[in-house]
C-alpha cells in the first residue's frame, strides 16, 4: 500500500462514518480494518523512529548477518512493530517502551549516548548485562514474562525463524519434504 | 415457507454425516444433507503450506479478534491463525455453563465439520470396553459387543485408509491397517528399552491414524507437511469433504446444502414418525422445511441432542424421542492431561526430513489383567519424542553469530507421554436448553453441566505416576511429572447425552442408532455412546453410522419403517 491508498482509505473512512462519533470499539475495528490492509514489516507501528531503530539495533545484535541474513534483513523490527502495537495489551506494551528507555538510560549512564548511538563493543557489553540478568533471574525461578530482554529476544527468534529468510536461508525448510526420515546420523 | 422432499435427510456433515450419506446414497435413497456452515474450497481454503511470513501476524495469531469471537474456540491447539476460519464464532453460538463448571465446546461449522481439523487418531474399541458399564454398574450395558461392530470397522476402515501396527493385543483390537508411519529414534529406544519391563503390558506402538502411507482409494499418501488440522491439498488424510461425501456426490442422489441451520426435526403426532426437519436459512434466517422418509442426526453429540431437545410436541414435551427423560443426560468426555516428559541425552541421531503428524500410543494396561484398587476403567498414553528446534533460544543464554549458529541445528531430544482416560457415564453431568439464551439464529442455546468425578481425578493422578516411571525405567532423564487441569469439552471427545441400550425407559436409542420412541430417526453420532471407553471415538461413530444405515434401509424394505 503506497500512500495515497492509504490516504484515500482513511479518506473513505472518514467519509462514511464520522471517526469522533464511532465508539472506542469501532474505532479499533476500523483501526484493525487498516492494518490489515497494510503489508507486514512495513511500518514502525507503535514506534517512533528512534524506537524503532533501537528495536533494529537490538534484534541485529541477537541474530546478525552471518554467511546468512539476519534479523534485520529478514524484517524482524516490522514483525515486531506489528506484535507490540497490535497484540500486545497496553500494559505489555507500555512495559516493552520502558524497557528501551531503560536501555537509553543505561546506556547514557555508561557512555553519555543512547544505545543506537553507542559503539558495538558498548552495545554488547550491556546487552550482555541483560542476558545476565534473564540468566539470573531463571536460576532463581523468577518471572521472566515482564522481563524486556527476554521478551525481545524471544520477539528476535520468532520473528527471524518464521520470516522467508530464516525458514528457507537459514534453516532450509521443506515445505514439502515428501518423506519422514526421523532418524539420521547427524 | 417452501417443502421438499427426499426419501433421507442427514443433518451435518462432518465425520458421521458424510458417513451417512455415502451409505444412504449408494443404497439408494435421494439425501439431503443439511450443513449449518458454508462450503469449503480445498484450493483457498486449505492452508497446510502457506507459512507464517505469509500471514499479518506470522502465525501468532490475532489476539483481539480471538478473545472478542472465540474465546472458547482459542483453547484448541488447532483454532490458531491458519485454522481459526475452521472453528465458529463464540459469540454467534453461545452456549452457557456455572462458572465454578467450565466446559470448553469446541465446535467446526462448514461442509466436512470438524473433519477438516480433526485428531486423525483410530482406535477400535473391544469388549473390555462394550462389558464396562455392565461389569461396575455405571451407566447401562451396551446393547452391542465386539463381534457387532467388528465388520463395521473393517468395513470403514478399508474405506478411508488407517496406518499401523498390528498388535495382538485383545483390549485394543488390530484393524485393516496400512503400513505403519515411522517411529523416530528416540521413540525406538523408549519402545525396545520398554520390552520386557512391566511384565510386557506396557507396549509403545505409533499412532494409529486416518492418514494414508501408500496410495488408496485414489488419493495421494502424506508428504509430511505436518499441519493437517489446515487441510490436505491431496486429501491424504480422511476427512468427509474429501472422502465420503465425494463417493456420495458419485451416486448422483445426493442434495449437499449448505448454511442450513437446523432448528429441529419435525414430528407427525397421528402417524408417530418423524415428518422432516426446519431448518433455517444461515445468511437470511429463512425458514424451510425438508421432508423425508428417515432422518439421520449426524451433528455431533450435543448439537444432535440439542435439536432434540428444542423439537417439543405434545407427545414429547421435554424433547423429541425422550419418553426416558435420558436425553441430555451422561454426557462425557476424556479427561486428558496426566503424563510426564524427559530428555534423552543418549540419543544423537537427527531428523533430517519430515514433519510426521502423528505420535505414539500405549494402549491401555490398567485394568485389563486386573482391578486397580483405586479406580476403575483405564487410560491410554499418546505422546512421543521430539527434537529440539530453534525455540530452545528462549531458554538459552546468549546472543550474535555463535547463539545463532548453534540454533541451525537441531537440540537434543525430549521425550512426553500424555494421558486420555475413560470418564464413567454419570447423569448429573449433562445438558439443557437455557431458556434464556438463543443463537444468532434464534435458536435456543444449551446449558452445560459437566464435571470430573474422583474416578477421573485418580485417573489422571495414575497417569502422571505411570508415565513418570515408564520414563525412569526407560532411561529418560530430568523426568518431569504433571497433572494438566483441563475442563471437560477440551479434549473435544464430547460424548453420550441419547444413550442405546436395550431398554426404552432407561435409553434414548436402540443397537442400531434408533430411536426408541421414533422408528424412523437415527442419532449415529458421539451422542449415542453409551460409555466413553479411552480411545478416540471417531471410528467407533463411523462404523456405527454405517451399520445403522445398513439396518435402516433393510427395514425400509421390508416396510417396517
Amino acid at each position: 500500500m503506497n500512500r495515497r491508498d492509504l490516504v484515500q482509505l482513511l479518506g473513505s473512512l472518514v467519509g462514511s462514518a464520522g471517526l469522533s462519533s464511532m465508539t472506542a470499539d469501532q474505532l479499533f475495528a476500523r483501526g484493525q480494518a487498516i492494518n490489515a490492509r497494510m503489508p507486514p514489516g512495513n511500518g514502525r507501528g507503535p514506534f517512533t523512529p528512534h524506537q524503532f531503530d533501537t528495536v533494529g539495533r537490538v534484534t541485529d545484535l541477537i541474530i546478525p548477518a552471518t554467511d546468512t541474513p539476519g534479523a534485520l534483513e529478514a524484517g524482524v523490527p516490522g514483525f515486531i512493530a506489528i506484535i507490540v502495537g497490535e497484540w500486545y495489551t497496553a500494559p505489555d506494551r507500555d512495559r516493552f517502551m520502558a524497557g528501551l528507555a531503560d536501555l537509553d538510560a543505561r546506556s547514557n549512564q555508561d557512555s553519555g549516548r543512547d544505545f543506537v548511538s553507542g559503539s558495538e563493543a558498548d552495545q554488547t557489553r550491556l546487552l550482555q548485562i541483560l542476558d545476565d540478568e534473564v540468566s539470573l533471574l531463571r536460576a532463581q525461578n523468577g518471572k521472566l514474562d515482564n522481563n524486556f530482554f527476554h521478551r525481545i529476544k524471544g520477539l528476535t527468534l520468532y520473528g527471524y525463524y518464521t520470516s522467508e529468510i530464516g525458514m528457507t536461508r537459514e534453516l532450509h525448510y521443506q515445505v514439502i519434504p515428501g518423506r519422514y526420515d526421523p532418524c539420521s546420523r547427524p | 415457507m417452501r417443502n421438499d422432499s427426499f426419501d433421507a435427510i442427514v443433518v451435518g456433515s462432518g465425520i458421521s454425516g458424510g458417513w451417512a450419506a455415502k451409505e444412504l446414497t449408494e443404497k439408494g435413497l435421494r439425501t439431503l444433507v443439511l450443513e449449518a456452515g458454508g462450503p469449503i474450497d480445498p484450493g483457498t481454503d486449505f492452508v497446510e503450506h502457506v507459512q507464517p511470513w505469509q500471514l499479518h501476524y506470522q502465525g501468532f495469531g490475532d489476539r483481539i479478534a480471538l478473545e472478542r469471537d472465540q474465546f472458547i474456540q482459542k483453547h484448541c491447539y488447532a483454532c490458531d491463525e491458519w485454522s481459526g476460519k475452521f472453528f465458529v464464532n463464540d459469540r454467534d453460538n453461545p452456549y452457557t455453563f456455572d462458572k465454578t463448571q467450565p466446559f470448553h465446546w469446541i465446535r467446526g461449522r462448514q461442509v466436512g465439520g470438524r473433519s477438516i481439523m480433526w485428531g486423525r487418531q483410530v482406535y477400535r474399541w473391544s469388549d473390555l470396553d462394550f462389558e464396562a458399564n455392565s461389569r461396575d454398574g455405571f451407566g447401562v450395558d451396551w446393547p452391542i459387543r465386539y463381534a457387532d461392530i467388528a465388520p463395521w470397522y473393517d468395513y470403514v476402515e478399508q474405506f478411508i485408509g488407517i496406518s499401523g501396527e498390528r498388535l495382538g493385543l485383545p483390549q485394543l483390537p488390530d484393524g485393516q491397517f496400512l503400513p505403519p508411519m515411522a517411529l523416530n529414534c528416540a521413540e525406538k529406544a523408549v519402545r525396545e528399552r520398554l520390552a520386557g519391563q512391566f511384565d510386557g503390558e506396557r507396549v509403545l506402538t505409533i499412532g494409529r491414524c486416518a492418514i494414508l502411507t501408500q496410495a488408496h482409494g485414489g488419493r495421494a499418501p502424506c508428504h509430511y507437511c505436518g499441519p493437517c488440522e489446515r487441510g490436505c491439498i491431496t486429501f491424504s488424510y480422511f476427512n468427509s469433504l474429501g472422502v465420503t461425501l465425494p463417493a456420495a456426490a458419485a451416486t448422483g442422489r445426493l442434495t449437499l446444502r449448505p448454511w442450513s441451520v437446523v432448528h429441529s426435526v419435525l414430528y407427525d403426532e397421528a402417524r408417530g414418525r418423524a415428518s422432516g426437519v426446519r431448518v433455517i436459512d444461515a445468511r437470511t434466517k429463512e425458514e424451510t422445511v425438508f421432508s423425508a422418509r428417515v432422518v439421520f442426526l449426524c451433528a455431533s453429540a450435543l448439537e444432535s441432542t440439542r435439536i432434540l431437545l428444542n423439537s417439543r410436541t405434545p407427545r414429547f414435551p421435554d424433547g423429541l424421542a425422550n419418553s426416558s427423560g435420558e436425553l441430555g443426560r451422561n454426557l462425557m468426555d476424556h479427561c486428558m492431561g496426566g503424563g510426564a516428559h524427559g530428555r534423552l541425552p543418549d540419543i544423537r541421531e537427527a531428523n533430517s526430513a519430515g514433519r510426521r503428524p502423528n505420535g505414539i500410543y500405549i494402549p491401555r494396561f490398567q485394568n485389563v489383567n486386573r482391578q486397580h484398587p483405586d479406580f476403575l476403567r483405564g487410560y491410554a498414553f499418546q505422546g512421543g519424542g521430539w527434537q529440539d528446534g530453534w525455540g530452545r533460544g528462549n531458554d538459552m543464554p546468549g546472543f550474535g553469530k555463535d547463539f545463532k549458529t548453534a540454533l541451525r541445528t537441531p537440540g537434543g531430544w525430549g521425550f512426553s507421554f500424555y494421558g486420555f482416560g475413560e470418564c464413567l457415564p454419570r447423569p448429573t453431568n449433562y445438558v439443557e436448553i437455557d431458556e434464556h439464551q438463543v443463537d444468532a439464529w434464534g435458536v435456543p442455546a444449551l446449558r452445560i453441566h459437566c464435571e470430573w468425578s474422583d474416578n477421573e481425578r485418580k485417573l489422571l493422578q495414575d497417569m502422571s505416576v505411570t508415565a513418570a516411571e515408564m520414563l525412569e525405567a526407560t532411561g529418560v532423564k530430568d523426568v518431569v511429572a504433571h497433572v494438566d487441569d483441563n475442563p471437560p469439552g477440551l479434549t473435544i471427545h464430547e460424548m453420550g447425552t441419547a444413550r442405546m441400550g436395550r431398554n426404552p425407559r432407561t435409553s434414548v436409542l436402540n443397537s442400531h442408532n434408533q430411536a426408541h420412541d421414533v422408528k424412523n430417526l437415527f442419532v449415529t453420532d458421539g451422542a449415542c455412546m453409551t460409555s466413553s471407553a479411552n480411545q478416540n471415538p471417531s471410528i467407533t461413530y463411523m462404523a456405527l453410522t454405517a451399520r445403522a444405515v445398513a439396518y435402516s434401509v433393510d427395514q425400509m424394505k421390508r416396510n417396517e419403517l
